[in-house]
């Protein structure tokens, strides 16, 4: 490997109240390579990443950056010596215009008290900037607000390539990228390789791993579990790296019969603030059905449409055989037709509030008797549920916001589990949660399906839907544009549909 | 950060004391109890104060947040559980207040000032008569315009007794009726006499210093070019509202002012010539008489040597000349605004 | 939504619970003994007290949050006490207590409105609007309990007008509620130019004489020449908060509230009905704030259309915030809100045993109520570990 490493860390630990995150962690970076780091969950790749920026100080272990032992007491002090993050939640000030973003902090200005801005030669670095990541120079004027997650993700790394950086590290970068975006993304990666800049690159999605990493770190509970170069990266070594064992079966199909018939049906359906054509889609009892389709599809859009979240203008929907009237959530939860929220932390959780209290919320009507709370009933229902999903918790009073990715997963689903489900519709049920929690999410999807549950399942992880899925329909801008059957299910089809090549 | 917190109270509570009153002479003491806060009862603090240092009582001398019965009692009942020797008091609402009152007066020697409860068993009232004050004010506007014209009232709200009785008064003395019984607010007509009233109501502003400007700023624009108007301003602060507001629109002379209350600004156009005089009430004699008649049944005083009548108010003109048909006594303006600085200093 | 079902559900609902009322206070008053009043004061405070007790979620985060209140009480308790002799005389207490009484009945619905992420700033308008409607009213000659039950439907209209602009309108509850504090004071100037009063009414309408003594010595236990003889304010309030205690602490409804409060979308994909829980808690808050215009009259005797029960708004956010309530929404527990109202009374009680000096007066109240958030502040934030580890990294 060329020349000296760019930073080492060596024997680093950060205790956290009742939690020791990271245990004596090794890790060298090397001058224009890209560095994965894996782990699930709760391994410490965040909070090393955040020594690493400087937003965590280590309470042992020491730093070495550029050959000289460094010590950040903040962010800008990493970022001024050339180390910068890319936040996994997006850190855009939204009302404020991308090429403002671009700058914040450390605004162009002419020289005088007044720090009067000048906009012009902060038009002409953003647009270099823009370019680099594949943006329209356009964009520069455009409120943030405005633009799709994906194109949100660009507009910050184009902040920290214009912050000169020697070292990148990239939380989750692809977690909402399109297919295109995440390919523009890979060609950013290999300009800065070649310029000399290092990345540390953080992403469950394996495939992404193999396909752009020189080299892998992979954490496990809180210490180095060993170091993987380019020719090892296969998803079995990630993975039995990863939890320390082998995976049995990935994408479990045991209790999965043949489809019954149709559950739901929706005829021509349009919503306030859809797009002008009318959707229509079957779902069979039994079945997964894959959803794919890059960001902004509308797939999201139509599932909340079903749910009731938004207001249905014409069209029908059918449940059962029985044409059913949805205007607001509460009717579609009465039906059986479950949603479990694509930003769950947003919208499907109360982050504040103990995993018990987010289990009862919809269920209340069921556990209490003239509107007062049965203390028995509810406490049967916290305990059931978290073992049968195997909630990671030492009490149900534990607050949600605590918890993994994973788990958090898995209190959304147990929200609904107790209300014995007709109709399950997933959105990205596995985005931001780790292998080991993934497997398990799987294997209940798998299980409710063989139950005769009808599971719609929205997904961008190709991987997912390809394992998962019964059958997929595909959406491109607003529209289903194609349906495959298990056996036609490959991802050159599902990519032609869904960029309208196929279409 | 406990100890911190601790620490913070406890400097809090040290520092308390200081800014106590509390004396702990063991003389008699005697309160004065106020209607809301106002410059007008800083003047009767300071007679209060003199008043207390002459009689040899203790004074304690509270003046409530807000013009309202409730935060009134609230300090009331407070203070009669300190173990007060004697109360007086500004009635807000004599109607309403006689049932508290009088069970007041059954614990401790009782007298209203400035505002009175006739039935409420007090021992006697130092203050003017609202309604005759109200016609001086009245007999004021007449001699400004003696062809008649349009009269705007303001005033800080038309609820109080005091505020009835001075409006009354005013309008009365305008239609050139004398029926007192007959103080009824919320009745307003346009027409008084050869006197129109503008808005046909008068105008409140709540005693909130920017309302009381703009409300005066806002009738001038709309009488800028109307002949004989009068602006009459009935609580302390509107006079001067008035006068600063004609100031910022050079109409100083083109409309007639007339004042209620001692406010310097008041005090200082009438000098000028800018207003036509103010009925003022003497708010520094309340606070010294008060104090007096209290610590003299405080002392086992007798009752027959108190006031019976109410205290007669009085006119404020520049000149201090004797005037054709006023009985009260007259001021002249630079004098009496030094009288009044001077028993300020002498507060202090 | 379906509007004409909420009003029709709401507007069936209030009258219910007029007629409720007034069976409740009406009867009463009429078989009563005067002499029985204490059987019934000690019989709701009993109750009351009970229910609380039986809620009492002291769960960390609850207990965390009511420390602070316990201690800022405790201290200016103690400096009461230190304060003079005659401080904890019985009628000093009894006063203080029914005060506590007065401010609680608003703090509860000012808590329950910011615990569902809103805020009602015309709290204190909808106080004087109703004490001065109560005493028009009962001028004019309808009976007291009549008066009462018309001045609460006010107070669900009141509510029911707020929520739906909130919810149906989308518009900030802030700046709704703001134009509210307007409005309701210039409808009281309306309805009524001059001061009103119990007594102006006795004397238009001597046979009422009795009902009114006898309502105002039930719900503010003060006899006809107004002594306080017990601070049934409080009682009425226990008796208000422990059913606050319930619904938040032990049914659907109070989980509905928090998880709104917390997360309002979360609440929605959840299934609740969010904007008809919203409304319902205008409403409720509205309708403490309309009652407690009633014991507002019924105490001082009187209301002035132009200033009765302003600024009460700002007291009653204080004191519910005082209490363990955030202004984010979320965080409420019934408890805190009765040892909440009594903080202020206790401070404004402190300034006369202590003869602050006037011009401090106001300067010392502000500086206390600071010093107690502070440390309420820190006080949980200590107890999360925060402040301790970062001064430990320091050191």
């Amino acid at each position: 490997m060329p020349g000296e490493p760019l930073l080492v860390a060596r024997n680093i630990r950060k205790q956290f109240p009742g939690v020791l995150a990271l245990d004596g962690v090794n890790a060298t970076v090397r001058p224009g390579e890209v560095l994965a780091l894996v782990g699930e969950n709760g391994a410490g790749k965040s909070t090393l990443m955040k020594i690493l920026a400087g937003i965590y100080q280590p309470d042992g272990g020491e730093i070495e950056f550029l050959g000289r032992p460094v010590r950040f007491n903040g962010p800008l002090a990493a970022m001024r010596a050339g180390i910068s993050l890319i936040h996994q939640e997006l850190n855009l000030a939204e009302n404020l215009s991308v090429q403002d973003n671009l700058f914040l902090g450390r605004e162009t200005t002419f020289a005088g008290p007044l720090k009067l801005l000048n906009n012009r030669d902060a038009g002409r670095i953003g647009a270099g900037l823009l370019q680099r990541v594949g943006l329209p120079v356009s964009f520069l004027s455009k409120p943030v607000g405005d633009l799709p997650p994906g194109q949100k993700q660009l507009v910050e790394i184009a902040r920290a390539l214009g912050l000169d950086a020697k070292l990148l590290i990239m939380d989750e970068p692809t977690s909402s990228l399109t297919q295109t975006e995440t390919d523009r993304l890979y060609e950013v990666i290999a300009d800065l390789k070649a310029g000399g800049v290092s990345v540390v690159y953080i992403s469950h999605r394996l495939a992404e791993i193999r396909r752009c990493a020189d080299r892998a770190i992979v954490l496990r509970d809180g210490r180095n579990a060993g170091e993987l170069a380019k020719a090892e990266l296969t998803h079995a070594n990630i993975v039995r790296m990863m939890i320390g064992r082998d995976l049995k079966q990935f994408f479990p199909r045991h209790h999965r019969k043949p489809a019954g018939g149709t559950v739901l049906e929706i005829e021509g359906l349009t919503f306030r603030g859809g797009p002008k054509y009318p959707a229509s889609l079957r779902l069979r009892a039994g079945e997964v059905l894959g959803m794919a389709g890059l960001v902004g599809a509308g797939r999201t859009e139509l599932s909340e449409a079903v749910f009731g979240l938004r207001a249905i203008t014409s069209g029908r929907i059918l449940l059962g055989g029985q044409p059913i009237c949805i205007r607001k959530p509460a009717d579609a939860i009465r039906a059986g037709i479950l949603l479990a929220p694509e930003d769950r932390r947003m919208n499907g959780l109360v982050l504040e509030d103990g995993i018990g209290a987010n289990l009862s919320l919809p269920n209340l009507d069921r556990i209490s008797r003239f509107d007062m709370v049965d203390a028995n009933a509810e406490r049967t229902l916290h305990a059931d549920t978290i073992a049968r999903l195997a909630i990671k918790t030492p009490n149900a009073a534990q607050a949600v916001g605590l918890l993994s990715g994973g788990n958090q997963q898995k209190v959304v689903f147990g929200k609904w589990l107790a209300r014995g489900p007709k109709v399950l519709i997933l959105d990205e049920p596995t985005r931001g949660v780790d292998v080991g929690a993934k497997t398990e999410i799987y294997a209940l999807i798998d299980e409710l399906a063989g139950r005769g549950v009808a599971v719609w399942m929205i997904t961008s992880d190709m991987e997912e839907l390809l394992g998962m899925s019964d059958r997929a329909v595909v959406m491109h801008d607003g529209r289903i544009v194609g349906e495959l059957e298990r056996n036609e299910l490959t991802e050159e089809a599902v990519m032609n549909l869904a960029t309208g090549v196929g279409a | 950060m406990r100890p911190f917190a601790l620490v913070a109270f406890a400097s809090l509570l040290a520092a308390l004391p200081a800014c106590t009153g509390k004396s702990g002479t063991g003389k008699v003491k005697v309160a004065v109890v106020t209607n809301c806060t106002d410059p007008f009862w800083t003047i009767c603090e300071a007679g209060a104060k003199q008043s207390a240092k002459d009689n040899d009582v203790e004074l304690v001398f509270r003046q409530p947040a807000k013009l309202e019965v409730a935060s009134q009692m609230e300090i009331v009942e407070a203070l009669l559980k300190t173990g007060i020797k004697g109360l007086a008091i500004s009635v807000i609402n004599p109607k309403e207040q006689t049932p508290d009152l009088t069970r007041i007066a059954s614990q401790v020697n009782l007298l209203t000032m400035d505002n009175d409860a006739e039935k409420s068993g007090r021992l006697c009232y130092i203050g003017i008569d609202n309604y005759e004050a109200g016609k001086e004010v009245g007999r004021m506007v007449k001699r400004a315009l003696p062809e008649g014209g349009t009269v705007a009232i303001f005033i800080g709200e038309t609820t109080s007794h005091n505020a009835h009785g001075r409006i009354a008064g005013v309008l009365d003395e305008l239609e050139g009726k004398d029926n007192r019984a007959d103080i009824t607010a919320g009745k307003y007509r346009e027409q008084y006499g050869k006197f129109k009233l503008h808005r046909k109501e008068p105008i409140t502003d709540s005693t909130e210093p920017d309302k009381v400007l703009n409300n005066a700023s806002d009738a001038l624009e709309q009488l800028k070019n109307t002949p004989n108007v009068a602006m009459v301003g009935l609580y302390n602060s509107n006079p001067k509202g008035i006068l600063e507001s004609a100031r910022s629109k050079s109409l100083v002379g083109k409309i007639k002012i007339v004042g209620f209350d001692e406010n310097p600004v008041t005090l200082e156009g009438i000098d000028k010539g800018e207003i036509e005089g103010t009925v003022v009430q003497d708010p520094y004699n309340y606070g010294y008489e008060s104090v007096k008649w209290l610590a003299h049944m405080a002392k086992g005083g007798d009752k027959k040597a108190l006031p019976t009548k109410a205290t007669q108010h009085r006119l404020v003109t520049k000149t201090g000349e004797k005037v054709a048909g006023v009985e009260v006594p007259i001021y002249k303006a630079s004098e009496y605004a030094k009288k009044i600085r001077d028993s300020l200093e002498a507060g202090k | 939504m379906n509007g004409s079902v909420i009003f029709g559900g709401f507007f069936a609902g209030s009258a219910a619970v007029v007629l409720a009322l007034w069976l409740a206070l009406d009867l009463p008053l009429r078989l009563l003994p005067l002499g029985n009043r204490y059987q019934l004061w000690f019989a709701s405070l009993a109750f009351s007290l009970a229910l609380l007790a039986y809620t009492l979620e002291l769960s960390r985060r609850n207990l965390v949050r009511l420390v602070g209140v316990v201690v800022l009480l405790a201290v200016l308790i103690g400096t009461l006490a230190a304060s003079s002799e005659t401080a904890f005389d019985r009628s000093n207490i009894f006063e203080l207590l029914s005060r506590q009484g007065a401010l609680g009945v608003i703090t509860i619905g000012a808590a329950l409105i910011i615990l569902t992420g809103g805020i009602d700033l015309s709290i204190g308008s909808v106080v004087g609007l109703s004490a001065v409607a109560f005493g028009t009213l009962m001028e004019s000659g309808v009976s007291p309990v009549a008066s009462l039950g018309l001045v609460l439907a006010l107070g669900v209209a009141v509510g029911l007008t707020n929520g739906l602009l909130v919810t149906q309108l989308r518009l900030q509850a802030f700046l709704v509620t703001l134009c509210g504090m307007f409005v309701f004071r210039g409808f009281a100037r309306e309805i009524n130019k001059k001061q009103t009063g119990l007594v102006l009414a006795k004397e238009n309408h001597p046979e009422m004489a009795e009902s009114i003594d006898g309502l105002r010595a039930l719900l503010v236990g003060k006899t006809e020449n107004g002594a306080l003889e017990f601070p049934a304010m409080l009682v009425v309030m226990l008796l208000f908060a422990s059913i606050v205690a319930v619904i938040l602490h032990k049914s659907a409804h109070g989980r509905y509230w928090f998880a709104i409060g917390y997360n309002d979308r979360a609440a929605r994909y959840a299934g609740i009905g969010v904007e008809r829980q919203r409304i319902a808690v205008f409403v409720i808050g509205s309708t403490l704030a309309a009652f407690a215009g009633v014991l507002l009259l019924l105490n001082t005797g009187t209301a002035d259309p132009t200033n009765a029960g302003g600024s009460l708004e700002l007291y009653a956010i204080t004191a519910a915030v005082l209490g363990g309530v955030s202004l984010k929404g979320g965080e409420c527990t019934a408890i805190g809100l009765v040892l909440g109202a009594l903080v202020q009374p206790v401070i404004n009680n402190l300034m006369t045993f202590l003869e602050i000096r006037q011009s401090a007066e106001p300067w010392v109240i502000g500086l206390i109520l600071l010093l107690g958030t502070i440390a309420d502040e820190l006080i949980r934030r200590d107890a999360f570990g925060s402040i301790r580890r970062y001064f430990l990294r320091r050191a």
